[in-house]
């Protein structure tokens, strides 16, 4: 919180001590799931590190819009997803190679990971991100199937086939043919 | 509940607390263990997921330079001279641009394949946006929603007999009044007028007119 705060310190306008200290509150224990949240949206640290930029300084500067603090993630997480939207309209990104992304960011996890976490990354990582993200939303947020569905402006059964065909597409990569198949398309 | 009934909301949410899927697995082993089996991928999910996050990242605040009056008045300038610009500029050929950038950032998909989306994820990704599409109408290898001008809107991979080509459903894009091509960065393509919005269509080395307007008879509009 310290260095959070030394950072903070060209942040302008006439917004009180007050202000910033409940936008600091809110959001500072979101940090990690918001990057998280945008890596795995972009599958790229630099810039997932970069839109997080963005979302903070966008998210400031309307923190008086949030009423229901209960609410501040999801809010957090709607505001990242449209500026890595407007990031990629803005941007020529370049293409993504999945299987040298998949290795080279792998990499910079690998000290700590062992080798099933490893190959569930990769797997992951080439999950198209209609299926990706309601993952992300449910495993590693907590989200509940209505609440992806509300974030995400889609209907409760699409929600539930997006998160079946995640989970089935995985279990056969990393199973391989040895996976039963037993869920249904 | 059958077992593929059950095994479909177990891979849909595998810590599923229905009272139903509850009752089902006490009484079937294979669906007990399908269960577990799930739950324990869910757990290295989660840990593959949950990627290191750097301190340095964690200390990020949103940062804002001081306004200067020079700045302000910099800025004016620039504005005059950017908004002349872009009246000068098409909007058509900013339309393409994007079509096409958007395109490029999912180029993985725009392959050869046998693959088949299903059609309840196609209707379901297309009813996202507000259209369907005619049964059997195309052989799409590849469906998402992708955020498009603030939209979400159906893109597709469609497979011809020449090739796959990119399909873009832009139901909130100003029409236009006739059909555009794109030639951009390799790719070819058109940005047909469609009863609402646009449909654009890329390839590379492909055809793509024929494509186009079987995709312009086959997207219906609700």
């Amino acid at each position: 919180m310290n260095s959070s705060a030394d950072r903070s310190v060209q942040m302008t306008g006439n917004r009180t001590q007050a202000a910033r200290q409940r936008f600091d509150t809110l959001c500072a224990p979101l940090k990690a799931d918001l990057f998280r949240f945008l890596y795995w949206l972009c599958r790229n640290r630099s810039l997932a590190e970069d839109v997080m930029q963005e979302t903070l300084l966008r998210a400031w500067k309307s923190i008086d819009s949030l009423s229901d603090e209960k609410a501040a993630r999801s809010w957090l997480l709607t505001i990242a997803r449209r500026e890595l939207a407007r990031t990629f309209e803005r941007k020529r990104l370049p293409t993504v190679d999945l299987d040298s992304a998949a290795i080279s960011e792998g990499d910079a996890f690998a000290v700590e990971d062992d080798h099933d976490v490893r190959e569930m990354r990769r797997a992951i990582m080439q999950l198209d991100a209609t299926h990706r993200e309601p993952l992300v939303l449910q495993v590693m947020l907590g989200y509940s199937t209505e609440e992806i569905a509300e974030q995400l402006n889609i209907s409760l059964p699409a929600v539930l086939t997006r998160l079946h065909r995640a989970r089935h597409v995985l279990r056969k990569q990393i199973l391989g043919d040895g996976a039963r198949e037993g869920a249904s398309e | 509940m059958k077992c593929h009934e059950l095994q479909t909301a177990i891979g849909a949410d595998p810590k599923s607390a229905d009272p139903e899927v509850l009752a089902h697995v006490q009484t079937c082993s294979a669906c007990a263990e399908y269960r577990d089996q799930m739950l324990r991928m869910d757990t290295l999910i989660y840990k593959a997921l949950a990627v290191p996050v750097q301190s340095e990242t964690l200390a990020t605040a949103p940062r804002e330079a001081p306004v200067r009056h020079w700045q302000i008045a910099a800025s004016l300038l620039a504005t005059v001279a950017i908004a002349g610009s872009v009246w000068v500029a098409s909007t058509r050929d900013s339309l393409a641009e994007q079509i096409v950038t958007h395109t490029e950032h999912e180029s993985f998909a725009m392959v050869r394949s046998d693959d088949r989306v299903d059609a309840k994820t196609l209707n379901d990704i297309l009813a996202d946006a507000g259209v369907s599409i005619k049964a059997e109408a195309a052989d799409v290898s590849y469906a998402s929603s992708c955020p498009f001008h603030g939209h979400e809107v159906p893109h597709l991979v469609v497979q011809t007999e020449h090739g796959p080509v990119t399909v873009l459903v832009l139901a909130h894009e100003k029409p236009t009044k006739s059909m555009q091509p794109i030639s951009e960065a390799g790719y070819e393509g058109v940005i047909m007028p469609a009863p609402r919005g646009v449909i654009a269509v890329l390839g590379k080395d492909v055809p793509v007119q024929d494509a186009a307007e079987k995709m312009l008879a086959a997207v219906e509009y609700r």
